[in-house]
């Protein structure tokens, strides 16, 4: 069991992967509602189960190959991973927030799925398929966050259960509502990720590099903060001058 | 098979779906690598360098990327309107 003070160590990751995963599941579950609601439920969990199953092979084959990576060579690699991952969903958050490129609309992606599957009537097979592509390609990036948050330090199973919680919340507010969840803030929460995995990215990169943080991991707070200023600053300039076009 | 490529493709575009941003940070992880290794800053000073380097990547990334837009967005609009004359 984990301690008072690991806990604390471990919240951030927690934070993180429930973040971001939330995120993700939110995309998959849009599309598996959209193929139960037009195709039936039986493809659309066939879909789920089968992608989950090869969620959890990928995983098993995997996972143990983390262990025989050097700690140092691993915190550089995951760190640089999270850093391309991270500034790439920042910036567009920011370019989102900003107005320059549109919000994801959950609304109407489920509407293009749902058109889809109006076409394709004759073949359940291609619904069970857009389930299952929908939850794989999800899963493969909740896969890498908890890996990426987790695998620095010995703290895959908080990043898990972080990604877990994430899962049961997303899917039972699902279950209640039986619609996309369109009012979940998703830009907010991308922004908030690209800055938190972001942090994450520098300080790994550095502790793969053999540099020391002054403050140890209170240190991710600093780069938090930064890269969230950036973030407003950036965004708020953007409003403006797409403000300052219009009239 | 397609579904592969699809999952590949997905893969590639996480890490590097924006091109000129992934070979700026793998230039300045390097950049920051060689200056750790020839240790003449301290162990300190290469971490400030790589966040200051990460802050200014995403700065210059948006940027770029509202000015391209609205680029695009006047050719377009300059187009139309010279159609709109003919």
């Amino acid at each position: 069991m984990l301690n008072l003070i690991q806990w604390n160590v471990a919240a951030p990751t927690i934070l993180a992967a429930f973040l971001a995963s939330t995120v993700e599941v939110v995309e998959a579950f849009t599309i598996v509602l959209a193929v139960g609601t037009i195709r039936g439920w039986r493809p659309a969990w066939s879909g789920v189960v089968a992608a989950l199953a090869v969620l959890a092979l990928i995983v098993a084959l995997l996972g143990p190959l983390l262990n025989r990576f050097p700690l140092q060579d691993l915190q550089l690699v995951i760190g640089v991973l999270l850093l391309l991952f991270g500034m790439g969903w920042l910036r567009k958050a920011i370019l989102r927030s900003g107005g320059v490129i549109a919000l994801h609309d959950e609304m109407a992606i489920f509407a293009q799925e749902a058109a889809a599957l109006e076409r394709n009537r004759s073949q359940n097979w291609i619904a069970g398929l857009a389930s299952f592509k929908a939850v794989l390609l999800e899963g493969l990036e909740v896969v890498f966050i908890v890996i990426a948050v987790g695998s620095g330090r010995g703290l895959l199973l908080p990043a898990a259960m972080g990604a877990f919680a994430a899962c049961i919340a997303v899917l039972s507010v699902g279950f209640i509502i039986h619609k996309p969840l369109s009012r979940v803030p998703e830009n907010t929460l991308k922004f908030a990720v690209g800055v938190i995995l972001s942090s994450f990215g520098i300080f790994w990169t550095g502790e793969g590099l053999g540099i020391t943080w002054p403050g140890q991991d209170a240190v991710l707070l600093v780069f938090a903060t930064l890269f969230l200023a950036l973030g407003l600053a950036l965004a708020g300039k953007l409003r403006r001058a797409s403000r300052q076009s219009l009239t | 098979m397609k579904i592969l490529r699809e999952v590949v493709a997905e893969l590639f575009s996480m890490f590097a779906g924006d091109a000129q941003l992934t070979i700026e940070v793998i230039a300045l992880v390097i950049l920051v690598a060689l200056i750790c290794a020839w240790g003449i800053f301290g162990s300190t000073m290469p971490g400030v360098l790589l966040l200051l380097g990460c802050l200014a990547i995403v700065a210059e990334a948006v940027v770029g990327e509202a000015q391209r837009r609205e680029h695009e967005r006047s050719q377009t609009f300059h187009k139309w309107e010279g159609e709109g004359k003919d």
